[in-house]
């Protein structure tokens, strides 16, 4: 990215965290807002800092600018990034944005449609549509990120162990994987969600268990290219160790088909979440969640619609705006292998 | 031909192989009859009710019966010695004709109807009813009935068409537990000759209507009984889907899939209501929802801490908002219309909503240091949506005193053993017939699994046993309110919430239903045979 | 080839035995009774206890896990909750869930191939933006809402088909008035990657030297498009459906929830949630064994088809 863009952004970035925040609350989760925007924002200005010292350092030949310039002349990939930055920082900041407290219960206006105190209208414990989509939001993208990022590490870490010492340690990595793979992923959601109970802890570790096999058959394969190369054979020659070269001149290698990947899974990781809540098992109560509203909502399709069609489209914007997104980056990256 | 034509050629043959077996398999299967579901308005010479459950039956075998969900069901298949199905209170005769108790309430004789036959021909005589008890009581069955007839110590058959049941101690709910649909009597000889395992899946009995088949998930398929004794059912078939969402079932009654649908959401009462050709049935049910306190843990075993609980919430209007007309405010554990079931000694008692006597408690309870500084804790619910707001709801209202509490809803095959291990609080429910001694002796006495706040009152259990025991009303009364003011007016151990109304949304080509309070559907009685128009 | 085909089946021995022990592992792992269901939610201790024993489940999990396995194999594994052979259970569910896979498989190509084909030739045109735009759409609303849309629109106002259940073999008018709303909900997400596919294999395919010279021959359009095109583009978008319908079976839960459908997907999860163990074990191993299967056939097929393909 340009130094100027960062520029920019950081600008942007701190206009709209000053902008909101001046309303701050003291809760938790005001805290946690505060925090990571104030960390974002110097992680913002540090790296443009550093970029306008090295500006000019031949960037513009390098895959990031490739990739970054395809990416722009994809009208429909910059409006998925676009909105998912936007939602991203509606997750970021929901606490300020909120207009009410998501959890406040007025059982006086149990599931009243759209009024001027409350725009989407009320829930079944007349709690506040809006805020709860606010917060529902920032659950599940956080949710589904750290479920991807899981997904991710153990996806790679099995790719990049079989690809690079291959024999039987590829053999007994990809056979496992293949009989994972064979277990019905939403039963095994179900059993161990079921069994072990709701936590968001056991949410995230279910939700990032699906679909590692193809993550690893892809590095596997880029591994399996690239193993034999001349600067990996160099450094083995060298008596690096299998680890550090598998970190640090394997991996970097491996970076775009992670990227596209994570990217495309977090909408379907989204809603792998809603259908787990539409069954009861997703995060729990009273915590907002977008699946669950959802599936509550169409209880109530004859009081309050939007309690409904709010967080419906919320999961279908968020879901939407991430694919978008993923496949501008797989067209930009231009890999075959990705596909 | 050419390799590109033969590899789509046989990729889609494959499609096809499985394609086809999905006909090799439907036509495998016996041709399925449910003539035009949708089309409730044809006029057939044939009476098909459909009504939608919510749950499928656990089994359909009367002795093993372990859920409502089957009793419901059961007393169409099924008949009892004596008819509970229009009043609880007021026994009829059904198989028998008419019966003695003893003075000193151990021996009660029943006479049988002599002109009774079993679905499969075979004739109804006293041995079945000896029969039916042995096998409740045998341990190998693990009838779930059991509990019930643990009094009777002997049945004896006087003569074809005679029984006597001889007890060990009087028993106050002997009658009830008779009419109850798990009571329902079996055929001696035809489960002797199929086993008892085999009868749990082709259950005959002499009810109104015989068995025809159960399709997991599908439909429960009954036909009419032309020789019931009562009358000949008016309705040749009646079929019984589960359909687990309750917004599907709405739909379906709307649009005429069933003619009766149970499960009908609060909100939607008034909507089918509205609607020309359907209306709603709604009637005080008897089954409550309550919250309940672990009382061997602390913070909760501190009645003040409970006290406080139930002055931060608002329990009138969380009722009115949950259950709205679905439901009415419950103050004690015994049933309106129930011996004992009176509550104005108990609304007295009741504490009202008051933030800040809560706050003063909670103070108070920090202070002598009963209650941590964040303190943080889990409500268990069962899976349902209604029990679930509950504890939503006195999670959030702890949330404002510094107490985070979250709320589980597991199924209940791990919610029960957790229960029975004792978890802090929890909202749970309860269901049974319209005597006092089933409401609470189970709930509170300290040997019961069921009393999931580990309760243990010594005077409390002393006199759960006496009301099993005493036969006199009065003293009998008097029991029961001494027990409730001790648990819900000086322990609080819980708070009672709500009485549920038994609600069914009925399509008006539907004749002669009326719901039972427990939920029951019976279809043919002394008083009633339903028919569809 | 049969060495091939012979060894791959060999190999799914140690598949069979990890998803039964990885299954029986989580059901005995985790808390919970069966007995608490069976028994019922106002069952007193002593009938807890004895339904338990009454179904062997108070013996050490060794021998559970080897009886449970020696009865699946002679067929006399029973469901606890339906006190039913687990065999006939599922096998009964065949239809239905073979029905509802098809009919959605059959919707989704209907859309997805001609939709596909078109968006590549017209490529950027607005029916490419819209074609994908839709196809997108479908894949980011959960199933359980479209769903309750669909009955509502179909069902509650309209009044043209039934609201949930099954109506019998497909063949059969009640049958196919049960399957269409079902079908279309479960074929929304094989439509989206379905029409993608075509999109991106035709744009391949049509970049290939021997489209250009069938061009330059002179033929016309549509037999370029469809004749030398789509008939080329058709393997991996085959490949596609065989992997998405083997997964059918079991993703069809939240549908066949929504539907009250009484397919596969549901017979395993209400064995879940009553915890009826027989029945979770053999629902999930059947479910797993369809999958690789279905695999295994494609895979073979393709060794068939192609010689270039060769598995050693």
């Amino acid at each position: 990215m340009k130094a100027r863009t960062l520029w920019i952004w950081t600008a942007v970035h701190v206009a709209i965290t000053l902008s909101v925040i001046g309303s701050a609350g003291t809760s938790m989760d005001h805290a946690i807002s505060f925090g990571a925007t104030a960390a974002l924002g110097l992680i913002l200005l540090l790296t443009a800092v550093a970029r306008s010292r090295s500006a000019g350092s031949g960037e513009i030949k390098s895959l990031r600018y490739l990739v970054w310039r395809k990416l722009q002349a994809n009208r429909a990939a910059v409006a998925g990034m676009v909105t998912v930055v936007a939602l991203l920082y509606v997750a970021l900041l929901s606490p300020f944005l909120a207009p009410q407290d998501p959890l406040a219960i007025n059982w006086a206006a149990v599931a009243q449609p759209p009024t001027d105190a409350n725009v989407f209208g009320t829930d079944d414990l007349g709690r506040d549509v809006l805020s709860r989509a606010i917060f529902g939001l920032r659950i599940v993208i956080s949710v589904s990120v750290l479920a991807v990022v899981v997904n991710m590490i153990l996806g790679t870490a099995f790719g990049l162990v079989a690809g690079y010492y291959g024999g039987w340690v590829d053999t007994v990595i990809m056979r496992f994987l293949e009989m994972w793979n064979s277990i019905p992923f939403i039963l095994l959601a179900i059993a161990l969600m079921a069994a072990l109970g709701t936590g968001l802890l056991n949410l995230v570790l279910v939700v990032s268990l699906s679909g590692i096999m193809q993550l690893a058959r892809l590095i596997r394969g880029q591994v399996l290219g690239i193993r034999r190369s001349q600067f990996v054979d160099a450094a083995r020659v060298m008596g690096v160790g299998g680890p550090r070269i598998m970190l640090q001149h394997i991996l970097p290698h491996t970076i775009a088909p992670i990227v596209v990947m994570s990217t495309l899974k977090i909408g379907e990781t989204i809603l792998t979440i809603s259908g787990l809540s539409f069954l009861g098992l997703g995060i729990q109560p009273p915590t907002p969640s977008l699946g669950a509203m959802l599936s509550t909502g169409q209880q109530f399709l004859y009081q309050n619609v939007m309690m409904a069609v709010v967080p419906g489209v919320m999961i279908l914007i968020t879901v939407l705006s991430f694919n978008l997104f993923g496949d501008g980056l797989r067209d930009a990256f231009d890999s075959r292998l990705t596909r | 031909m050419h390799l590109v034509y033969r590899r789509a050629f046989l990729a889609i043959a494959v499609m096809l192989v499985t394609a086809s077996l999905a006909f090799a398999g439907g036509a495998a299967e016996e041709p399925a009859t449910t003539p035009d579901a949708g089309q409730a308005t044809e006029q057939s010479a044939v009476q098909e009710l459909r009504i939608g459950i919510s749950q499928e039956p656990a089994n359909l075998n009367a002795i093993l019966i372990s859920d409502l969900y089957s009793e419901a069901l059961a007393g169409n298949i099924y008949d009892t010695l004596v008819s509970l199905k229009e009043s609880s209170a007021d026994p009829q005769p059904l198989l028998a004709t008419s019966w003695e108790i003893a003075d000193d309430g151990l021996t009660y004789t029943f006479h049988l109807r002599d002109d009774v036959t079993f679905h499969n021909g075979e004739a109804f005589t006293a041995d079945d009813v000896q029969y039916t008890f042995q096998q409740i009581l045998n341990e190998d069955n693990a009838s779930p009935s059991a509990e019930f007839f643990q009094a009777v110590e002997d049945i004896v058959v006087v003569d074809d068409y005679t029984v006597r049941f001889d007890l060990s101690s009087p028993y106050a709910a002997f009658i009830l537990a008779l009419g109850n649909p798990s009571a329902g009597i079996i055929p001696k000889d035809t489960v002797e000759e199929m086993g008892m395992q085999a009868f749990d899946r082709a259950p005959v009995g002499t009810g109104p209507f015989k068995f025809v088949e159960w399709i997991p998930d599908d439909r429960i398929v009954l036909e009419k009984n032309p020789d019931y004794f009562i009358a000949v059912p008016n309705l040749d078939r009646v079929v019984f889907r589960p359909i687990p969402q309750s917004e599907t079932m709405a739909a379906e009654l709307l649009s005429g899939g069933i003619q009766i649908a149970t499960n009908i959401l609060p909100q939607d009462i008034d909507r089918i209501e509205s609607r020309d050709n359907l209306s709603v049935q709604s009637q005080p049910g008897l089954s409550n929802r309550y919250l309940g306190f672990a009382d061997d843990e602390e913070p909760f075993s501190d009645p003040r801490f409970r006290r406080a609980v139930y002055h931060m919430v608002d329990i009138d209007a969380m009722v009115e908002g949950i259950w709205g007309r679905a439901g009415s405010r419950a103050y004690s554990w015994i049933p309106p219309n129930t011996l004992g079931g009176e509550t104005d000694y108990l609304e007295d008692a009741a504490l009202s909503y008051d933030p800040d006597r809560a706050q003063e408690l909670i103070d108070e309870l920090r202070a002598d240091g009963t209650l941590p500084e964040n303190f943080s804790f889990t409500i268990y619910t069962p899976p349902d949506a209604a029990r679930s707001r509950v504890a939503q709801a006195v999670a959030t209202a702890l949330r404002e005193y510094g107490i985070s509490a979250s709320v589980e809803s597991p199924e209940f095959g791990t919610l029960l053993p957790m229960l029975e291990e004792g978890v802090p609080m929890y909202a749970m429910g309860w269901g049974s017939v319209p005597d006092p001694d089933r409401w609470t002796y189970r709930i509170f006495h300290s040997t019961s699994n069921r009393n999931f706040s580990n309760y243990n009152n010594p005077e409390v259990d002393d006199l759960l046993e006496q009301g099993r025991r005493v036969t006199d009303n009065d003293a009998r009364r008097d029991i029961y309110h001494q027990i409730m003011t001790q648990t819900l007016a000086v322990d609080y151990v819980h708070i009672p919430l709500v009485w549920l109304n038994t609600i069914v949304g009925i399509s008006d080509s539907v004749q002669d239903f009326v719901a039972s309070p427990q939920g029951y559907f019976n279809l043919v009685t002394e008083a009633r045979n339903v028919s569809v128009q | 080839m049969i060495s091939y085909i012979l060894r791959r089946l060999v190999a799914l021995i140690p598949v069979v035995l990890f998803l039964s022990l990885f299954v029986f592992a989580i059901l005995k792992l985790t808390p919970g009774d069966p007995a608490a269901i069976l028994a019922g939610p106002q069952a007193s201790a002593d009938v807890i206890e004895l339904t338990r024993a009454k179904f062997g489940l108070d013996q050490p999990w060794y021998v559970q896990y080897v009886l449970m396995m020696q009865n699946l194999f002679t067929g006399q594994l029973d469901s606890i909750y339906y006190g039913e052979s687990v065999t006939a259970l599922v096998l009964q569910r065949l239809p239905a869930t073979l029905e509802l896979g098809f009919v959605a498989m059959v919707i989704a190509l209907i859309v997805a191939i001609p939709a596909g084909v078109i968006a590549a030739v017209r490529r950027n045109s607005i029916f490419d933006y819209a074609s994908m735009g839709i196809a997108l759409f479908g894949v980011s609303i959960p199933v359980f809402f479209t769903g309750i849309l669909l009955i509502y629109v179909f069902a509650v106002t309209l009044q043209w088909l039934p609201a949930s259940g099954y109506g019998g073999p497909i063949w059969t008018v009640e049958g196919l008035r049960h399957v269409i709303m079902p079908g279309f909900a479960l074929s929304l997400v094989l439509m989206a990657s379905t029409t993608r596919l075509t999109r991106s294999s035709m744009l391949e395919v049509l970049s290939e030297d021997y489209i250009r010279t069938a061009r330059a021959k002179g033929a016309g359009e549509a037999r370029v498009v469809v004749g030398h095109g789509l008939r080329n583009a058709l393997i991996p978008i085959v490949t596609n459906i065989g992997n998405q319908f083997a997964r059918l079976f079991a993703g069809a839960v939240l549908t066949e929830t929504v539907f009250a459908w009484p397919g596969a997907g549901r017979l395993a999860i209400n064995a879940i949630f009553r915890r009826d163990e027989p029945l979770v074990f053999a629902t999930v191993l059947f479910l797993g064994l369809v999958y690789v299967v279905v695999n295994l056939l494609i895979d073979v097929l393709y060794t068939v088809i192609n010689p270039r393909i060769s598995y050693e």
